[in-house]
């Protein structure tokens, strides 16, 4: 039996599906470029900033991956 | 048919949480110009609580790829991730932020969180219970 906790995930899933007009595939598909193109590039970035002690990089980083995975999450609970 | 990726989304909702927390921590540090205005032991601190941070980002980063692999019906088992893993970019990747994580705990002489690490063994949080508070930032965001 589905719980109020998993509707409120269906509910925001549909919501993260329609920003891309209703495409489901599209949706996963941005995901998985998400994976590819920003949070390995982000990683790799991230290593070798924190090894050179380069805050504004570490920054950078982080905003991107935030940035980029707010695109696809809805945040606000219903 | 929309299909729940229960686990999958809050992880997704923890990464985003956990780059927000390292976003303001390394920014607070970058904006630190005159480093002569500062007890060096506090700046020591800030940039520990950065790398903590971002071993953190880099866990929550790792249970995501996880999550976005078994979508696509990879086989992930970080716990055997030769033997069993069919995806040979994914290994890379791994191996490579596996060892960046181990590369950055030396470095910087902080622990790697306790649930993850390669040499440590990857524990695979197999009980979907993710709606206790962040267990590294102690945030209660669900």
């Amino acid at each position: 039996m589905a719980t109020s906790e998993d509707q409120m995930q269906v509910f925001n899933i549909k919501k993260g599906i329609d920003q891309y007009g209703g495409d489901e595939e599209m949706y996963y598909d941005m995901m998985y470029r998400f994976e590819e193109l920003t949070l390995d590039e982000n990683l790799t970035k991230l290593y070798n900033s924190l090894l050179k002690k380069n805050w504004h990089e570490v920054y950078v980083c982080a905003h991107s991956v935030k940035g980029a995975s707010g695109l696809f999450l809805i945040l606000q609970k219903v | 048919m929309i299909v729940i990726h229960k686990i999958g989304y809050l992880d997704a909702e923890i990464l985003y949480h956990r780059a927000g927390i390292l976003e303001g921590r390394s920014k607070a540090r970058e904006e630190i110009k005159d480093e002569s205005q500062y007890d060096p032991n506090d700046l020591l601190r800030m940039e520990k609580e950065i790398v903590e941070d971002s071993l953190r980002f880099i866990d929550a980063s790792i249970d995501v790829k996880r999550w976005i692999a078994e979508r696509k019906g990879k086989d992930f088992d970080p716990t055997a991730l030769e033997e069993n893993s069919n995806d040979s970019r994914l290994i890379a990747m791994l191996n490579y932020i596996f060892f960046a994580e181990r590369e950055i705990s030396k470095v910087f002489g902080v622990k790697i969180p306790p649930s993850r690490g390669r040499d440590g063994g990857y524990k695979v949080d197999t009980s979907n219970n993710k709606s206790a508070p962040c267990a590294a930032c102690k945030c209660n965001i669900f």
